[in-house]
Order: structure tokens, then sequence, then C-alpha cells
């Protein structure tokens, strides 16, 4: 190897030699692994642009079941703190030099550079989520709570091990957890004076894997909600996005649209929110929807007999016995006409149990694809409402037999009827680009 | 890399995930056992990498970079493997090739069998950059940005990477034989 570049052709060569061809088997095994993984949401998800497979729905329902028993998916779903607010904790915190309220750590926080999981130290950020009594530790495949104190004159924070979830975690190695319900440990924190970091250090700890995890440094969520979208700011004023395009490049009727918010809104392709609401609230676009079979398995199908008009599907809604619906109304957005309807899930209906995807909450599933996508690629639209949440649905007519439907949800009615009379100037201000021929 | 396919996976799209997972998890593979030098731990890292992918998807802000994300995960996995492979030894003993001939062929052979022994010996930081430099091509300023390291860091180890592998099999020069899986 006499020079450099014939070591670089040499290196180069050896390099290629190997092989380049991972087993099926390997590919086989994450998928599965993942098909009971949440995703660590920092974003608000719309529910309806999940394509789902029948396994993942499974998997889904089981994640549900998994939060019914205390909650997993923390970040998006866990309940408001009351940051800034008198706490409800049992925390208490004695009179000392340096006083630290309980309710100033209870927020969500994202750590500052790696941490480890269990068993693999990817050194990625994580965050936390402390509540007026938990410490939620969310990992690769289960979340971890701990119940907190402050103790010592409030100087030290003591964590007490509740739970894993084992149902989510899969038999991969090296990434359970070996902590025991009852693990104590104790914390010297301190926040900074602005309070927008916090500095954790293990004096003891029963779980070294808590304690790898909480040690260092963590920054306070930039939203007041911890539990917000809390996504990039749109700038007061007019926007433009782009259409999602359905997996299977269907042409697309619409290619954009544009809207004008005021401040405290962001977005993601056609999906808008505010950042400080709670991830479950937001408005929608959907392109060419179609009504989901109402079948008691709950399949991926277009209900028969019911057209793609706006008051096909508005009549059918309206008159679907799940559903507690207004009456249609008529309702014009840039010129295209259609109807807007607010609908709940009806108290009295219960999800059948032959359903595939049966969570806690009754719920009921509206649209679906018109065209099948595919096979094995799911489903590309799939919007319900689960039981306590409202919807306001506003289906256009768009010509050529294409509709679209413009989605505002909330969690709940209280916080529906705030967005909605939010969302709606929103809405007004939409101005549709056909796609071009 | 599939805009598109990206955000639906990042949106919770598992169907979107696998498409994507079809797509890059050859490369990862190959990438792996190059830095791994060892089959089964290049198999765990590529899965590890792939459910952490899939996990911290969500915070991926610019879906046009989800290769070289995926990328610093697996490099990151990679590392995470090799400190797991420290202890389960294999009992691998390479052929010695170095033989007198003197054949081009033979030749090639035996500057191969040279680099296989020296890289083990080198850092899993460099041999990173080396694979990520040489292997996929990449300029030293996008290993740095895959890797997460400035530019000067990854120029400094691809240099000792490469000083190290010459030297290593320079006339004269002796390493350890290994035994095991090193990494």
């Amino acid at each position: 190897m006499s020079d450099d570049r014939s070591f670089e052709r040499n290196a180069r060569s050896w390099l290629e030699l190997g092989p380049t061809d991972i087993p099926a088997r390997v590919i086989a095994d994450a998928l599965s692994a993942i098909e009971t993984t949440p995703q660590v949401r920092d974003l608000w998800v719309p529910w309806k642009d999940l394509r789902m497979t029948t396994s993942l729905r499974l998997a889904t329902a089981a994640a549900i079941g998994v939060l019914a028993i205390g909650g997993a998916l923390l970040l998006l779903q866990g309940p408001l703190a009351q940051v800034g607010h008198p706490s409800l904790s049992p925390a208490t915190v004695s009179p000392g030099p340096s006083p630290v309220s309980a309710a100033a750590l209870q927020t969500r926080w994202d750590s500052v550079g790696g941490r480890p999981w269990p068993g693999i130290d990817l050194g990625l950020p994580t965050a936390i989520r402390i509540t007026p009594t938990t410490v939620r530790i969310p990992q690769l495949h289960l979340d971890v709570d701990s119940s907190w104190s402050l103790v010592d004159g409030g100087t030290r924070l003591e964590l007490n091990f509740q739970a894993t979830f084992e149902g989510l975690s899969s038999q991969l190695p090296g990434q359970r957890w070996d902590c025991r319900v009852g693990d104590l440990g104790r914390y010297a924190f301190s926040l900074s004076p602005d309070g927008g970091a916090l500095t954790l250090s293990p004096a003891s700890d029963a779980c070294a894997q808590r304690a790898a995890i909480l040690f260092g440094r963590w920054a306070r969520w930039p939203c007041p909600n911890p539990d917000s979208v809390c996504g990039a700011e749109l700038s007061p004023g007019r926007h433009t996005a782009e259409f999602l395009a359905s997996p299977d490049d269907r042409p697309s009727f619409l290619s954009a649209f544009s809207y004008s918010v005021p401040s405290g809104w962001s977005g993601s392709w056609n999906s808008l929110g505010r950042r400080d609401d709670s991830g479950r609230m937001g408005i929608a676009l959907t392109l060419d929807v179609a009504a989901h079979s109402q079948a008691a398995d709950c399949r991926d199908a277009v209900e028969p007999g019911v057209g793609s008009t706006a008051r096909d599907l508005a009549t059918w809604l309206a008159n679907l016995p799940g559903l507690a619906s207004t009456a249609p109304a008529p309702i014009t957005i840039d010129g295209y006409q259609g109807l807007v309807l607010d609908l709940s899930v009806a108290p009295t209906w219960t999800t059948p149990s032959s359903c595939q995807f049966s969570g806690p909450k009754p719920m009921l599933f509206t649209f679906t694809d018109p065209v099948p996508l595919p096979a094995g690629q799911g489903v590309f639209v799939r919007t319900l409402i689960e039981a306590g949440a409202r919807a306001r649905y506003v289906l256009l007519d768009l010509g050529a037999g294409h509709n679209l439907l413009i989605e505002v949800s909330a969690p709940d009615t209280t916080a529906f009827y705030e967005f909605a009379s939010a969302a709606m100037p929103v809405l007004e201000s939409f101005q549709f680009t056909p796609a071009g021929p | 890399m599939d805009r598109v396919l990206v955000e639906h996976a990042r949106r919770g799209d598992r169907d979107a995930f696998a498409s994507l997972v079809h797509q890059v998890s050859d490369s990862l593979f190959a990438i792996a056992f190059r830095i791994l030098r060892d089959t089964g731990l290049a198999e765990d890292a590529v899965q590890d990498a792939l459910i952490s992918a899939w996990r911290q998807l969500p915070r991926l802000r610019d879906s046009d970079r989800f290769e070289a994300w995926m990328r610093r995960v697996l490099v990151r996995a990679c590392y995470a493997e090799s400190r797991r492979g420290r202890d389960a030894k294999t009992n691998v003993r390479f052929l010695d090739l170095l033989g007198s001939s003197t054949s081009d062929g033979s030749r090639a052979l035996a500057d191969r069998d040279e680099i296989e022994r020296a890289f083990r010996h080198l850092p899993l930081d460099q041999r990173s950059v080396f694979v990520l430099h040489h292997y996929i091509g990449l300029p030293l300023i996008e290993v740095a940005e895959t890797l997460g390291i400035p530019a000067g860091t990854a120029r400094s180890r691809l240099h000792y990477a490469t000083r190290f592998l010459r030297s290593a099999m320079a006339p004269g020069a002796v390493l350890p034989i290994e035994e095991g899986r090193l990494a």
C-alpha cells in the first residue's frame, strides 16, 4: 500500500465486502416491537390521517387499555397541570432558606442533552412530566411513574417507584427496568432563578436506571401548558400550506390552501391548532372522504349507499344512531358551498364488542377513503369521534365529485365551544388552490 | 426518501414507518456491520435503532433529514451494542492471509485482511466517521452533521483512523490477534 490513493482504494474495496442485506426476521422483529411502542409525541396528531392496519388497531386498543389502568402515552393525554396555581399535591414545602414551591416543578421538562434508556444507551433527548403526584418517565416501550414529595425541608425530592407497564414492553433484551415498586430515591435539586432549568442530582436511589435518566439538567417546556401542542408558532397573518397527498399518489384535487391566523397558532401540513392547546384540539382538513362502514367489526370500508356530496354525507351523519348531531346548516367558504354540523357520541351509544378497535371510551368511525389503498397499505383517512369529545364537521362540495372535510375538534364540550369560536374565523379565511392539470 | 411517507410516520402511521424501514434497513445494516464488524451486533443495533427512531420520530422537525437522522440514531445504537457486545465472546479467529505470495490478487487480499485487523482496533467514533466517509461516500461536513459533531472533530477522527490504519499496515507493524467480538 504505497500511497494515499491505493490505501483509499483498498479501504473502499474492503468496505464493500460483507453483508448488505438485512435478514427479514430482524425487520419483522423490529416492526413487531413497534406495533406496541408508543411514540414520544410533542405535536398534536389528528386521528384522521392515521392509517391503521388491523394489527395496529389491536395494538392501539391495547395502548388505550393501558391508559385506562393508569396512563401511558402521557405527554399528550395526561391531565392538565396547574402550573403557577396552588398545588393540590400532598408534597409540602417546609420553611427553609431557599424554599421551592412544589408547583414550580410541575410541568414537562425536556432533557438537556441525551439520556440513557435502560439497557441501551442511545443518549437521545427525552422528557419527564412532573404532575402534582408523579414524576413520569416515558421510555422506549413503557412509561414509568414514581410518586414524589419534597423532603429535608424542601431541599430534596423523594421518589417512590410505582409501576411499569410491562404490557407494552417487548421481549428485546436490555430494555426492561429491573426496579421494584417502592424503590426510593432522594435527589438534590435546584431551579434556575427564572425557573426555566431544573438540575437533579441523585443522593441515593435504589433504582439505578431511574437515577441514570434523571441525573442532570432539564429545560422547562416552553409553553405554559405542559400537555400543549407547543408547535412552531405561526406569525399572525396569512400562510399557505400544501395538502398532504395520499400514500398511493392519487391525484389530489387541491394542491394547497391559505389561511389567516392571529397570534398563538401553529400548523403542520393540513392541520392547524393553537400552540398552547392540548393535543386533542385542532382543525384538520381532509380531501375526499367517504362514509365509514358501520359494520359491527368496525372494518375499514365505505358504507354502502351513501353518496359523496356534502348533503349526502351530512344527512347520513345526522341520522347515525350513534351520534348526537345538530341539524346540518349551509355554509360557504371561498365560494365553495357545503354544510356544517356539530357532532358528539350519543350518550346511549356503546361500541360493539365485536369492534376490533375498542378502548375504554365508546367511539364511532365517521369517514374513510372513498377508494381503498393498495392491499397492505391500511387506510389513509379514518375519522372518529370519541365519547366526551365534540367535533364540528364542515363538508364542502368542490365539484367534479370531490368533497372536503374540515374538522374542528376538542376533547370536551367546554373546550369545544371556546375553540370553535376561535377557529371559525380561521376557517372563513380559507382559500383553496386547485391542483394543476 | 419519500418526504410524505416520513411525515405520515412522524404523525404515528406505522404502515408508513414500515415502508421507510424497508427502504433504509439494508443500508443501515450495511453501515452497522461495517462499524461493528459483527453480524449479530449489527442486527441488534439496527433493531434498536429502528425502535428508537419510531419512538423519537415525532421530534424530527425536518422530514427531509430523515435519512441522516436515522443514521445518527443507528450510530448511537452501534455504540450501545458495542458496549453490550464486549462481554459476548464468540471465539472468532480470522485467517491469516498474509503469505509469501506477491501476486496482485493475493496482495489485495492480504491488504484487506490487514485492514480488517487494524480496523477492529479503532475506537468506534473513528470507525463511524471512516465508514460514513469511505463507504457511504458522505463528505466530511455531512458526516459531522450526521453524527452531530463539529466538522473539525470529524476531520480529526478520520485523520487518526487513516493514520492508524496506514501505520498498522506498514511492513513490520504488529497488531494483537483478536479472539472474540471486538467493538
